[in-house]
């Protein structure tokens, strides 16, 4: 810790305040290409010494996972700590590394998250650790979303297929007879659901959620953002990305879809009580629905989220993270041992699976029993074939910007302001999209 | 006209005899005539909705957090629910994540009274140093240190993280207590306090006595100014026990946290899904807990309070 | 000098010596590294721009520039101000009518009602925040209730078009009894002779109120509408926890507090948020001052 804090400053300039890696190095990204050395017998060495990690995550779904290794480690004291949700753990996280304080040796990321922290020097490459070549066990989409320029930082955890949950009361009520498999279908439903019932909606759209429509554009084909090395893309104009952002505005100004922040109290309420009929949203969510909604069980069911062409479902993925040590650990090789075990070891995995993450590792996928298992709260539903599938469509050659949590941020300033206000989502998107450009030239990428 | 404003010392009799100043009206209201005011039934209405409106939310909180979870989705927001289960949450609150909550009480404690009781004596010093003392440099410090009363705190946090970052001592409770010990207005205060509480002639007696100032401070004039001191510490009490936005850009380690933050993240974990079960009711006996110590300390104290800002209100 | 004077000096003059420096000397240390060394520190940061992609490099006075010109930063500026000319006197206003109820004593159970009306003073903004967010839920908080209740379709109070006058709400609720009780205190320090002589005079209870009562009151008016001036330029922690709620009405740029945070801690953009610190001290200490200078005048006048 101590070490890597002296290095930080000897590479600061000046008045250097180094909060964040980079910023002060003198960036440069090219993570060290893949010279997969084995350093196995390192790695086995500092797992059988033992030593004490800290691991940071703000989901609760891992603490069995983190049991089963110390106890196959009873030498390796593991702490879980809760540094904030999501960019407020990312900016700890830099805090951390700036200050030399404190630094966790192994953090959950997002993949969203991943090209910026990557870029930033925060993350210790696994190819360096001969880590990488356990590609072939975790999906493609999740291992190409823990990469960022040649290396690879981390191992993905757990992915988010689209996929749509809709309560049967409330079609049955509106007379909706099949979950829509096409948006066109969702629409219709839409109207159907409003004509039936005033009080409610087919869905609510986040005004506050990048993520959620970042992953609609990804279904419908758009590809808004692209880097490459220092030159990024953003581009909101493109025919798919448009075609989804008109499509959810005409929703919108139909007042078929209601514009409210998900998660809330208000929200949740509106979820049980049938004023909202479905929730398109990742795999992950059936562990939230069925373990908040307790009394709503047996009333909803997975379905695929609509797709634009029936004929060949593409899909895309929302959220979804993985877990990378971070540069400047105390003990890299235990935390890369850490690491390997956690991320692969069949009783890590099984406990995470209980705990209602879904897989990013391919094994459980195609496991039978996995795939047949019957939830309950689903009314008996073979839930996981529906979500393996999903997956198995996720569609290729999504990136996200090298300041995605930057973006993200943002997001409600400008869509969210237009998605609340009525006003256009596709004009929101440009708005959003502009300033992503300027702040992408501000911070010295090269933008196109 | 603006007497009241200059002298106050001759009118209230200073702010040292205020113990008595919120209780029972003084000697002034029987003395103004021997007809008892009436009751005015349209005020008498209006201030029974201002109270309904200062009340409201802590009804509501009261009620909600005697809900399970279950129970919160399903009842009424302004009623009871079914059952009561307003133990059951305070178990779940102080158990939750390994009793984090309770390490969140201990540092808002910690920090609040390391925080409150220092900022409290540096004011009463200093304040006494202003008011009873002539030393060169003097009217420098009194400019200085009372045009910094507007410079607002949360303008002061980014600032005083930055330099902290550097001086790598973010994230450490040192970097919470400190910025807590700065009060220009409490050294205001206490420079009142100070000029209106101890009479020189017993600062001269002291000296003649072959006393000297620190002993004098301690023996003679912190006991004249000990409501002063009182109503300060309130001040910085209260300040320190609701900050949020230094904590929140300070720590990044929860179990550093005061309660502010920690609730806040709290909430903000039920808001994004991160846990698979919304703890709601965490959250509200949480906030309930929070405000149970301040509202008794105010029940309790509340006469220093008006004493206190009638000093220094009435002074200018 | 600042905008609350000091008390007149004493008449005492003993020896020219360094006592009462020691005395203060504490305070002028963490004065010196809570107040004076961040300033001066963020002053230095904020002459030099921070990237992603080419590290930290010295603009000078770059940023400072770009500042008084960026539209996020002007429309925070512009919405404290706005919220600070109608939440300010409301709650001044309310809090000045509800001292002098309680002072004229016509009303029953004061002593209850001055303390539950102190009361929200009491609550971390936090706390009081995350309760109202609740509360002005369209659905199922006391709006939605009301709506359903009443058949209407009275609009969230977290929409767009509202969520200013509902932060406002929550900044009032908090601090109208801590005004209430410096006005009240106030109010009861005023002599018992200016009331024997308005009422020589032959004045009724308005006219009393107005010549004795509103006169008299005007320096703890001035101090409480200088700490709500400041709380203003402050606003932060309402926006900040209510955002979660209303992501499409609260911006990040919502208060210029919430954009310096934003800047520091979710844009990289160190630098850039010293400067706005830096520029909004500048604004709040000026703004105080001119509101002290304007006061002082009518005075003397």
């Amino acid at each position: 810790m101590r070490l890597s804090r002296r290095v930080l400053l000897t590479a600061a300039p000046g008045l250097c305040l180094a909060l964040i890696a980079t910023g002060c190095g003198g960036g440069g990204t090219g993570g060290g290409s893949a010279s997969s050395a084995d350093r196995s017998a390192e790695i086995e060495a500092a797992l059988e010494e033992g030593g004490k990690l800290t691991v940071w995550t703000w989901s609760t779904k891992f603490d069995d996972a983190v049991a089963a290794f110390e106890e196959e480690y009873p030498g390796v004291d593991v702490e879980i700590v809760n540094a904030g949700q999501s960019a407020d753990q990312y900016t700890a996280l830099q805090n951390a590394i700036s200050s030399g304080e404190n630094i966790p040796d192994v953090a959950m990321i997002e993949y969203f998250a991943l090209p910026e922290l990557a870029l930033s020097e925060q993350l210790v490459s696994i190819d360096e650790w001969g880590l990488g070549g356990l590609e072939d066990r975790f999906t493609p989409s999740s291992w190409r979303q823990m990469t960022y320029g040649d290396a690879t930082y981390g191992l993905p955890n757990n992915t988010g297929p689209l996929i749509m949950l809709y309560n049967t009361r409330v079609f049955e009520e509106a007379g909706v007879e099949e979950p829509p498999a096409t948006w066109e279908e969702y629409a219709a439903a839409a109207e159907k659901i409003k004509k039936e019932m005033p009080d409610s909606r087919i869905a609510s759209i986040d005004p506050g959620d990048a993520g959620g429509l970042d992953s609609l554009i990804w279904q419908g084909g758009g590809r808004p953002f692209q880097h490459e090395g220092e030159s990024v893309t953003v581009d909101f104009t493109g025919e798919d990305t448009q075609k989804v952002n008109d499509y959810w505005s005409d929703l919108v100004s139909r007042d078929l879809v209601a514009a409210e922040p998900g998660w809330t109290d208000e929200w949740w309420r509106s979820l049980g009580d049938g004023s909202l009929a479905t929730w398109t949203t990742g795999a992950w969510a059936l562990g939230n629905i069925s373990s908040t909604l307790t009394d709503n069980a047996g009333d909803f069911r997975v379905a695929p989220a609509p797709v634009w062409d029936a004929d060949d479902p593409q899909n895309a993925e929302n959220g979804g993270s993985g877990f990378s040590v971070v540069e400047g650990s105390d003990d890299t090789a235990l935390a890369m041992g850490f690491l390997k075990w956690f991320s692969l070891n069949e009783a890590s995995v099984d406990a995470q699976l209980d705990a209602g993450s879904f897989p990013a590792q391919s094994a459980p996928l195609e496991d039978p029993e996995w795939l047949s298992k019957e939830f309950e709260y689903f009314g008996g539903q073979q839930a996981n074939k529906v979500l393996a599938e999903a997956s198995g469509q996720v569609s290729e050659g999504w990136q996200y910007l090298p300041y995605q949590v930057y973006a993200n941020s943002v997001f409600g300033d400008s869509v969210g302001s237009a998605i609340s206000g009525g006003g256009s989502v596709q004009g929101g998107a440009e708005k959003w999209g502009e300033q992503l450009r300027s702040y992408g030239e501000d911070q010295g990428f090269d933008v196109r | 006209m603006s007497n009241t404003a200059t002298t106050p010392s001759a009118t209230a009799g200073g702010p040292a005899p205020a113990p008595d100043a919120p209780g029972p009206p003084r000697a002034r209201r029987p003395s103004r005539g021997p007809r008892k005011p009436r009751t005015n039934p349209v005020l008498q209405a209006l201030m029974v909705l201002m109270v309904a409106y200062t009340l409201l939310p802590l009804y509501w909180l009261t009620v909600n957090a005697t809900k399970s979870n279950g129970e919160l989705f399903r009842s009424n927001g302004l009623w009871l629910g079914s059952e009561i289960s307003l133990w059951d949450n305070i178990v779940a609150t102080v158990t939750y994540q390994d009793g984090i909550y309770l390490t969140w009480l201990f540092n808002t404690a910690l920090y609040s009274v390391v925080g409150a009781v220092g900022a409290t004596v540096i004011c009463a010093w200093g304040g006494y140093a202003l008011a009873k003392f002539d030393f060169p440099t003097k009217r420098l410090v009194r400019a200085v240190v009372f045009g910094a009363i507007t410079i607002p705190a949360t303008a002061l946090a980014v600032p005083t993280f930055l330099l902290f970052a550097e001086l790598g001592i973010t994230n450490t409770r040192l970097a919470i207590i400190v910025p807590a010990l700065v009060s220009p207005f409490g050294l205001y205060l206490m420079t009142v306090f100070a000029a209106d509480s101890v009479p020189d002639s017993l600062l001269d007696a002291a000296k003649i006595d072959g006393a000297n100032a620190w002993t004098t401070f301690w023996r003679v004039s912190f006991r004249l100014m000990a409501p002063g001191f009182a109503t300060v510490l309130l001040f910085n009490l209260v300040h320190t026990w609701n900050n949020y936005f230094l904590p929140l850009i300070m720590l990044n380690d929860p179990s550093l946290y005061p309660l502010t933050v920690g609730l806040n993240q709290l909430n903000n974990q039920v808001t994004t899904g991160a846990n698979l079960e919304p703890v709601y009711n965490v959250v509200l006996t949480g906030s309930l807990l929070a405000i149970i110590p301040l509202i008794a300390s105010f029940l309790f104290l509340q006469r220093f309070w008006q004493s206190g800002l009638a000093a220094g209100s009435v002074k200018q | 000098m600042g905008a609350v004077s000091a008390p007149a000096a004493p008449q005492r003059r003993p020896a020219r010596d360094w006592t009462g420096l020691a005395f203060v000397a504490p305070f002028l240390l963490v004065f010196g590294i809570g107040v004076v060394a961040p300033l001066v520190y963020a002053s230095g940061l904020s002459l030099y721009r921070d990237q992603l992609i080419g590290g930290r490099s010295f603009v000078g006075l770059e940023n400072y520039v770009d500042v008084a010109t960026d539209p996020r930063f002007l429309d925070g500026i512009g919405r404290v101000g706005l919220f600070l000319a109608v939440q300010v006197p409301i709650m001044i206003g309310l809090a000045l009518l509800v001292a002098l109820v309680l002072d004229s004593g016509r009303v029953r159970g004061m002593r209850f009602m001055r303390l539950s009306i102190f009361m929200p003073y009491a609550v971390p903004s936090v706390v009081a925040a995350l309760m109202w967010g609740f509360i002005y839920g369209d659905q199922f908080g006391l709006v939605g209730q009301l709506n359903d209740a009443t058949g209407l379709s009275l609009a969230g109070p977290l929409s767009q078009t509202w969520v200013l006058p509902a932060i406002g709400n929550v900044v009032t609720w908090e601090f109208v009894g801590y005004n209430m009780l410096i006005l009240y205190a106030a109010l009861r320090a005023v002599p018992e002779e200016l009331y024997e002589a308005a009422d020589i005079d032959g004045a009724g209870e308005v006219r009393k109120a107005f010549s004795v009562k509103l006169p008299a009151l005007r320096p703890a008016l001035w101090v409480a509408t200088l700490f709500s001036i400041i709380g203003s330029f402050q606003l932060f922690n309402e926006p900040n926890v209510l955002q979660s709620l209303a992501p499409g009405s609260i911006s990040t740029h919502f208060t210029p507090n919430m954009y310096a945070y934003q800047l520091a801690f979710n844009a990289n953009q160190v630098t850039y948020s010293a400067a706005v610190a830096v520029v909004l001290g500048l604004i709040t200490v000026v703004v105080a001052y001119a509101a002290q200078r304007m006061t002082a005048r009518r005075e003397t006048r």
